[in-house]
């Protein structure tokens, strides 16, 4: 068991460094504006299984989550938002999997902002702060410093264009995703252009830069961005978002160069783009493509370095072409089912994830989301993995 | 992307409810409808209200605070559910993006969301989408007069123009003869069968305008299913720069 609450010394210091900053720009707006307070979040208990056979072993586990998230403001020029994740995890997964507190308590951003408050043999108590940062808005300018999620994707699951917080689409019970620690700067010319700059730091000191201009042209959103990922790579993209008639259309393409090329595997475009319709009739289609050339040199030996790998630009796919179908309809008002699918030609395998969604009451769901996985990780033997979530959760 | 509806919805209610008070005169039914269609691209509103889906076994609400200038311009903030609460809809002409907050991502819409009614709500595409004026695309009747919750309506029948592109057969609708409001309309489809039944209640002074507070769609072969919607406040022809209504916006307003 080892508690580990106390900011270290680098951390301590960053926290300071970064609120410094942030309290600079804050003193011009000192008093006079009104100020604000708001807070809400969930709590949500998920029973979670995974087997490969379902007449075999079963591993079992339980997710407490709860989410708490603070904002003030101080007139309309100046918010501020500080978010926390609480997570209590008890089961097989605590007690057998080698590292797996380690992985909870990580946090890959500049400061380390979570903590395993407990962790003993067969449970963990994690708290996070996934976001804490200082908002000014100042006319058309507006600048944001701290950590915070910088969402630049325009696609539904994978997201070449999102560089700063690349999302998994297995982990849904997570949407928020870890924020980023930067500095981002934002200037609208007009409604619907804006120029974004981004400064970000991770744990291991290396920053990264981007740019992004969005605009809106003929119906449709255009983006283009441009920089340098962890000191490692230049990267380059653009993404749209549009329609035809009904159909939705996005689509989003990156290129990664690495600045030296020893140190890396070598350049790759990562490119994906997917349509979406609702028919008269509510039920909802949507098709996804990506093709990742990174994923060419991946090789993975287990299912939980596939489930559970760590997210870059790189690793979106795991096989160079991913196919993706998803199916969703509201059944009743208050009850959905969904189906979502996915096809690795090179793994020769697939993905199927049937989905229940259940409105209890105005602020109660009920879920339950099945996840299979066939894949052909080291040719010649078929890997199987089935789990299957329950959660109930509750926004306030 | 269930609350897309609202904010097409506060659009409309807005138009709906920007209906002019003036003085008697003799008008025609033609010039009664328009009289108040004329203020239905009003200025400018800010509102906040709720929309409740009523079934026998269970209801629904949906919050939200809406801005909204002319026909091609509006913003709206959900603030309620609790898991909905904070998302932002933003429409500028044909343009429409929705923002979520805990991902912090922009949308596009495309037009066809806005079909994905709420909460199986009984407002039906044909509300949101439908851009058909009451003036133009229709041929007026004053079929008499008749009162309808103690006030005297004028009642009048409006038929599609042949060369529309309306779903309805025909429209009976009550207007109030001292305020000129909508208090009833009745929807009809080609067969002449009663679809469904709009009724505005709950007449107050808001802003110095007498409009009504409560909405109720009641569907004519579900009457036990009512879709309600109450105005909590609405202020007229408010001061709002175009460039309120921006992406900008969407992620601060509050």
């Amino acid at each position: 068991m080892k508690p580990s609450f106390f900011i270290n010394d680098r951390d301590a210091k960053r926290v300071t460094r970064l609120l410094s900053l942030a309290l600079l720009l804050l003193l011009p707006h000192r008093a006079s504006a009104q100020l604000t307070a708001s807070a809400n979040g969930y709590l949500s208990n998920m029973q979670s299984v995974m087997f490969e056979k379902i007449d075999g072993p079963w591993t079992i586990d339980n997710l407490v989550h709860n989410r708490l998230n603070f904002k003030a403001g101080c007139g309309s020029h100046v918010n501020a938002a500080v978010e926390v994740r609480n997570r209590f995890l008890f089961g097989e997964t605590v007690k057998y999997f080698p590292g797996y507190a380690d992985r909870i308590g990580q946090d890959r951003g500049w400061a380390d902002l979570s903590w395993n408050l407990i962790s003993d043999t067969s449970y963990i108590l994690n708290t996070t702060i996934d976001r804490a940062y200082i908002d000014l808005n100042l006319g058309k300018f507006q600048a944001t410093i701290g950590r915070q999620r910088i969402n630049w994707g325009m696609n539904y699951v994978w997201n070449p264009n999102d560089i700063f917080n690349v999302y998994s689409f297995f982990d849904f019970d997570y949407v928020e995703r870890p924020g980023s620690d930067a500095v981002r700067l934002q200037y609208y010319f007009t409604p619907s252009t804006h120029l974004e700059l981004v400064g970000k730091m991770n744990s291991t000191d290396q920053p990264s830069y981007a740019g992004l201009f969005r605009f809106s042209l003929a119906g449709y959103d255009f983006q283009i961005l441009g920089g340098q990922i962890d000191k490692k790579e230049y990267v380059a993209g653009g993404g749209f978002s549009g329609y035809i008639g009904p159909v939705s259309l996005n689509g989003e393409v990156t290129y990664l160069h690495p600045r030296k090329m020893i140190s890396h595997p070598g350049p790759a475009i990562i490119a994906g783009g997917g349509l979406s319709y609702l028919t008269p009739f509510r039920l909802n289609i949507q098709v996804e493509y990506l093709y990742n050339q990174a994923a060419e040199l991946t090789s993975l030996t287990s299912f939980t370095d596939f489930y559970y790998r760590n997210l870059t630009v790189r690793d979106l796919s795991i096989a160079p072409h991913t196919f993706f179908a998803n199916l969703s309809y509201p059944v009743t008002p208050l009850f959905s089912a969904g189906l979502a699918t996915m096809y690795f030609p090179k793994l020769r395998g697939f993905f199927a994830g049937p989905s229940l969604d259940l409105s209890l009451r105005d602020d109660l769901d009920l879920s339950f989301i099945l996840q299979h996985f066939t894949v052909e990780l080291q040719k010649g033997s078929s890997q199987r993995a089935t789990l299957g979530f329950l959660r109930v959760k509750w926004s306030f | 992307m269930r609350p897309i509806i609202t904010c097409m919805l506060a659009v409309l209610l807005t138009c709906f409810l920007m209906t002019p008070v003036s003085g008697q005169q003799t008008l025609t039914a033609k010039q009664i409808i328009e009289k108040a269609d004329r203020n239905m691209q009003g200025e400018s509103s800010v509102s906040s209200m709720t929309m409740t889906i009523r079934r026998p076994t269970w209801e629904r609400t949906v919050g939200f605070k809406n801005w909204a200038k002319g026909r091609d311009l509006a913003l709206t903030l959900v603030t309620e559910p609790a898991k909905e609460k904070g998302q932002t809809f933003l429409k500028r002409g044909n343009d429409m993006w929705s923002y979520i907050p805990p991902i912090g991502r922009l949308v596009k819409l495309p037009p066809s969301m806005m079909s994905q009614g709420w909460m199986g709500s009984d407002y039906t595409n044909d509300d949101i989408l439908n851009e058909s004026s009451l003036v133009q695309d229709y041929t007026h009747e004053l079929i008499g007069t008749e009162d309808f919750q103690d006030s005297k309506c004028f009642k009048i029948s409006l038929v599609p123009l042949e060369q529309s592109n309306i779903v309805w057969g025909k429209i009976i609708t009550w207007v109030s003869t001292s305020d000129y409001l909508f208090l009833k309309s009745e929807y009809y489809d080609e067969n002449q069968l009663l679809v469904r039944t709009e009724t505005a209640g709950g007449i107050k002074t808001m802003d110095g305008r007498k409009i009504p507070t409560r909405l109720e769609i009641i569907p004519a072969d579900e009457p036990q299913n009512r879709t309600i919607v109450l105005i909590q406040s609405m202020d007229f022809d408010v001061k709002i720069d175009d460039g309120f209504f921006s992406q900008q916006n969407m992620k601060s307003v509050k």
